[in-house]
């Protein structure tokens, strides 16, 4: 079946099967490779993009259920050439060692800020806790998300 | 691993063995099951099972090991293997005759379950639950054979109720007709009612990693 | 990796539309909410269904809503609105306590309370809610609507009394003035089925208990509730003592399995224990309220 789907603004149309998952259409049909591949059983949460401005597990998701709708993926993050807050977040606070749950954990924090701008560090760790990582231990995805929060599109970051 | 189930049957215990071990009156009363081929005390069969959004079909062999009509036991060795997978089903299964009353007997099963596959990392969950419902359900539709078999039995007396009933042969199309159940697959004779159990039982060990 | 076995894909565009799918294709059909059970098992090859008929387009199946003396929940509503809903948290704290120990917040955005009670796991947090609080669903087939009281609607683990080509639509509450509720969970970790749940209402009026439910899930209870356990507190004070006795009657009503989420006798002393503790806060809610 044809199916399309506006990946960060951009129209993506591909010839797919049904049972094809979205993470491998973002992935493969649009080749955003940012949003990882992990458990593939909707536990770790490397998968998360938004789908109409909400996080879901896109490893549990239909290709054709999205169709029609919008995507948002990791790489949407980034602003005409400036990076997120959350991305500067958890560069500032060393919120990555190997990287693979980071789009996932950035997708999510996103999320979080955008619907309360000023969490408290129990709101971040309930809002992650459909995730995880096996190098941080979590304190500076916190940490990331938290300096994120305080650091907000509209002002100056200083190193 | 070892399930426990038990079901009790309207009927003497010697009326109760006969029965049980007469396959081809039993065989209606699995849902689902369809027999390939028999040869002498061993058959083969599949079993279409549905759960849920689960739906497996399993084919599988069974033998009597052994039938001990004084202790009232038999011993039947089953294997399955689902026709669209890799997982597999071995069991032991030990039935057990023991009477309750003049009439009423209780069956018990002991099942001995080896699974291989997918199936073998779910845990124990559900599967005694399923197995339980599902011997419900035969023991159901087994006292309406028995039930029905003492009906004809007595009317063929006479009115004559106190000597124990020899169950009276059942044909095929009798079966049927007495379980209401038209369109049931004609069944020269059948799987016992245990392999049905043992491939349900290794069905349900599959149900979602969860 | 996981991939599901080829498989049709149809979007439903009115309830009545989904009906006529579901009748044209049979047991071959299901019905797609949240996909959250059913993908899983799909990507297993435990569900191999010849067509998915997606729900997710259907507004009339969505929203939460007072009518009358009950509060009526559209099948389509997930378990992230059902958390933040001022409607249902405003007559019960039940709910917003169950959705916050319920899957994690991602996948709530997804899974519904239509789907998770057609899943019908034995281990369903919503199915003790809904038993606690004496619910009931709304089933459509191409014959019309019927309704269904929740403690009447499982069969067995993962089979309820919706037929093949029926479509649950709604799930339905009843008001209760001056209840208190309250859910305990004991889990492994986030996300988690629980090792054993309780959930329950309590409705205290000059001194005594009026009117209560009590919901338990993951431990075997039939039809997910305590019905003596109901009837012995009915009349009583809300003492500790009484909770003591009701919450022995509640786990003399379950049969939990050992599993990897403990042994029998754990679930055993959770259900009472939990029983005790959920019994105790909604009590002390309703006298509070």
């Amino acid at each position: 079946m044809e199916v399309t789907i506006t990946i960060n603004g951009t129209p993506v149309t591909s010839e797919v099967e049904p049972r094809k998952l979205l993470v491998h259409f973002v992935r493969e049909d649009a080749g955003l490779r940012g949003t990882h591949w992990g458990c593939d059983t909707s536990n770790c949460g490397t998968c998360v993009v938004w789908v109409d401005g909400s996080p879901v597990k896109s490893c549990t998701m239909l290709a054709a259920q999205a169709d029609g709708h919008e995507v948002t993926t990791v790489e949407g993050l980034e602003k005409g050439g400036e990076l997120d807050p959350i991305q500067k977040g958890f560069i500032e606070c060393h919120g990555l060692q190997c990287g693979f749950c980071t789009p996932g954990m950035m997708m999510t924090g996103r999320w979080l800020l955008d619907n309360n701008p000023n969490p408290s560090e129990e709101e971040i760790r309930e809002c992650i806790s459909g995730q995880i990582c096996r190098c941080t231990g979590y304190k500076n995805i916190v940490a990331s998300i938290q300096w994120a929060a305080e650091h907000p599109a509209t002002s100056e970051v200083t190193a | 691993m070892d399930l426990q189930n038990s079901f009790t049957v309207p009927a003497d215990i010697d009326t109760a063995w006969k029965t049980l071990l007469d396959v081809e009156s039993i065989a209606p009363c699995m849902p689902g099951a369809t027999l390939e081929s028999v040869n002498g005390d061993e058959f083969s069969a599949s079993v279409k099972v549905k759960l849920g959004p689960v739906s497996m079909t399993y084919n599988g062999e069974a033998r009597f090991l052994s039938k001990d009509e004084a202790s009232h036991t038999a011993v039947i060795e089953g294997t399955g293997k689902e026709t669209r997978g890799a997982g597999t089903a071995q069991a032991l299964i030990t039935t057990n005759l023991v009477a309750e009353a003049p009439d009423r007997t209780r069956v018990d099963v002991t099942t001995a379950l080896t699974i291989t596959g997918k199936a073998a990392q779910f845990g124990r969950g559900v599967m005694q639950d399923v197995a339980g419902r599902i011997i419900d359900q035969f023991a159901n539709n087994l006292e309406q054979v028995i039930g029905a078999r003492g009906d004809h039995a007595a009317a063929v007396a006479a009115g004559d109720t106190t000597a124990t009933v020899a169950p009276p042969v059942i044909k095929a199309a009798d079966s049927i007709d007495l379980l209401g159940t038209a369109g049931a697959p004609v069944l020269k004779r059948a799987i016992p009612v245990i392999i049905g159990v043992v491939v349900v039982v290794a069905i349900i060990w599959w149900l979602i990693a969860r | 990796m996981q991939t599901p076995a080829p498989v049709e894909y149809a979007r439903a565009t009115s309830v009545a539309d989904a009906i006529k799918l579901l009748e044209q294709h049979g047991e071959d059909a299901r019905l797609l909410a949240g996909g959250h059970s059913l993908l899983p098992m799909m990507k297993l090859r435990l569900a191999r269904p010849e067509i998915l008929i997606d729900l997710n387009d259907l507004d009339e199946l969505r929203g939460i809503r007072l009518e009358g003396d009950e509060i009526v929940v559209g099948a389509m509503v997930t378990h992230a609105e059902i958390l933040s809903s001022a409607v249902l948290a405003e007559h019960y704290a039940i709910f917003r306590e169950a959705e916050k120990v319920i899957a994690d917040p991602i996948v709530r955005n997804k899974g519904t309370i239509g789907g998770s009670m057609c899943q019908a796991d034995p281990s369903e947090d919503l199915s003790a809610v809904g038993s606690a609080l004496k619910g009931s669903v709304v089933i459509q087939g191409s014959g019309g609507k019927r309704t269904l009281a929740l403690r009447e609607f499982h069969e067995g683990p993962y089979e309820t009394k919706v037929a093949d080509a029926e479509i649950l639509t709604e799930v339905r509450f009843p008001i209760r003035p001056g209840a208190g509720s309250a859910y305990e969970k004991v889990e492994r970790r986030v996300g988690d089925w629980p090792v054993a749940s309780v959930g329950v209402f309590v409705v205290v009026s000059g001194g005594v208990v009026k009117d209560c439910g009590i919901g338990l899930t993951a431990v075997g209870a039939e039809h997910f509730c305590a019905p003596e356990a109901e009837a012995f507190l009915i009349g009583k004070a809300p003492s500790e003592e009484n909770f003591a006795a009701a919450a022995k009657l509640a786990a003399d009503a379950c049969t939990p399995y050992s599993d990897q989420r403990g042994p029998a006798d754990y679930k055993l002393h959770l259900a009472h224990e939990l029983t005790v503790r959920a019994l105790r806060r909604a009590a002390a809610s309703s006298q509070g309220a």
